[in-house]
């Protein structure tokens, strides 16, 4: 018995998202997709020793939201993920270069009574995997954003469409930049 | 001392066994409904444990303790099906790489109602487990908040939330300004086709039952100045985008929504039409 629960402040906890049945959308892991794609990509310039050298290794490391559906996201139905790695690494990164993970499930009839009718097409969108450090979650103005611009698409597919359980507002000051020197602006530096 | 400190990490690092709260077992099934509040436990347990200023060892091998490197710890937490939790503690490295002091595996049996921590790895300094304490006070609080159902003080998940949404974001250039992008689609698909292939673009809609098909960019809250159209024409598809929201970083937004958009409208459209091809601006091509 699944009841209307509310976090409505914690950007842990899960969405439960539901639209009336025969509803005409994009649906949920095309809106995923779109939301994970609308966040804007940070940079950051570091350097850093290689380790087991006594070389250095300088460059831009990004934070990307990736969004993956298919053979990619199972068990789920997609996840998007923050992705923080050198710019010039491609192909696959290990566990740890992901800063947080959702995944989304699509839920089967009946499995969000009686919080939602029991025919409507439901979802639950769920962190999965999260890093903590001294100042909280790392990369959590991305997490936030996509959780709204992901709600709101839900919201906009019916006049009656639902969304409950964890944040999916958003506030201004939640987006706030620094804008890194580049490489060749640092000063003191030659090139 | 190395001996005593072997035995008192061989004890911390065994098994341990708990219940669940019998409220979290009352409905089935466990995804949408215990498993819900039993995640909020977990993490409140996991966000109790205060990071700022705690350091892990990074170095490895033969060294002394005084000398040995230390980074920022940070703390990992990932499920795949909400039964079973891997938290890891230790510092990510440059290389992105972990130098983990200890990882904790949680594993809740919905069917017998119990809960199992167990520490798979752990590094030791001189016998002593790494950060030991917190180790022991990790795994209790995980175990205690499940058997009452009760999250851990100061395990505010809200709090954390504001506080890391407080932490400026970093980019190599400034937001772009007002601007307008104008192109166009040709395609061979008729309207109701191309009108099927764009429902599927995901993002969220403004009108796509009139003659002008539309949508907003980024924030919702800025639609009437973040906004795309297309207007159906046979064989062309005209799209006009605006980006004129008054703030810098929410202009970034709507770009960066923007140039998704971009994409995934010609892929919708190409994924029907080879022959679909893009006219516009070179820096927007898809």
């Amino acid at each position: 018995m699944m009841k209307r629960w509310s976090e409505p402040e914690s950007v842990f906890a899960p969405l439960i998202a539901a639209v009336p049945p025969a509803t005409d959308w994009a649906g949920y892991g095309n809106t995923l997709h779109a939301a994970a794609g609308s966040v804007p990509v940070a940079a950051t310039f570091v350097k850093f020793k290689i380790a087991n050298s006594f070389r250095f290794r300088e460059g831009t490391r990004e934070r990307q939201v990736l969004a993956h559906s298919g053979k990619q996201s199972q068990p789920f139905t997609a996840r998007a993920c923050l992705l923080h790695r050198m710019r010039d690494e491609t192909g696959a990164s290990p566990r740890t270069a992901y800063l947080w993970e959702v995944g989304l499930t699509h839920l089967k009839d009946g499995l969000c009574t009686p919080a939602v009718p029991a025919d409507w097409d439901c979802a639950l969108l769920q962190v999965t995997m999260y890093r903590l450090s001294g100042t909280g979650l790392a990369g959590a103005p991305q997490l936030a954003l996509l959780r709204h611009l992901w709600a709101e698409s839900v919201l906009a597919a019916s006049p009656d469409a639902v969304v409950f359980g964890g944040a999916h507002h958003w506030k201004p000051e939640w987006w706030t930049e620094n804008i890194a020197a580049t490489v060749g602006e640092r000063p003191g530096r030659k090139f | 001392m190395g001996l005593l400190a072997k035995s008192a990490t061989r004890k911390r690092i065994q098994p341990a066994g708990g219940t669940v709260n019998s409220a979290l077992l009352r409905d089935k099934p466990w995804l949408t409904n215990g498993g819900i509040p039993a995640s909020g436990l977990i993490r409140s347990a996991a966000l109790a444990h205060g990071l700022a200023g705690v350091k892990s060892v990074v170095g490895r091998g033969h060294q002394s303790v005084l000398f040995a490197p230390r980074g920022d710890t940070s703390m990992w937490v990932e499920t795949g099906d909400f039964t079973h939790w891997t938290l890891v503690v230790g510092a990510a490295m440059a290389d992105g790489s972990i130098a983990a002091d200890w990882t904790v595996e949680l594993a809740v049996d919905t069917g017998a109602g119990t809960t199992t921590v167990a520490t798979t790895q752990w590094l030791t300094t001189d016998g002593a487990l790494a950060q030991g304490d917190f180790h022991d006070s990790l795994r209790n609080e995980l175990l205690r908040a499940l058997a009452l159902g009760r999250p851990t003080e100061n395990g505010s998940e809200s709090a954390t939330s504001a506080a890391s949404l407080a932490i400026p974001q970093a980019f190599e250039q400034d937001p772009p300004g007002p601007f307008a992008l104008d192109f166009h689609l040709t395609t061979a698909l008729d309207e109701t086709a191309v009108r099927e292939q764009l429902r599927l673009v995901g993002h969220r809609t403004l009108d796509t039952s009139g003659p002008l098909l539309r949508w907003s960019l980024g924030v919702p809250a800025n639609q009437d100045r973040d906004h795309v159209s297309i207007a159906t024409a046979p064989g062309r598809l005209d799209v006009r985008a605006r980006v004129e929201s008054a703030r810098p970083t929410e202009r970034r937004i709507a770009a960066q929504a923007l140039r998704n958009f971009v994409r995934r409208a010609y892929v919708v459209i190409s994924n029907r039409d080879d022959s679909a091809q893009y006219h516009g601006p070179r820096e927007w091509q898809p």
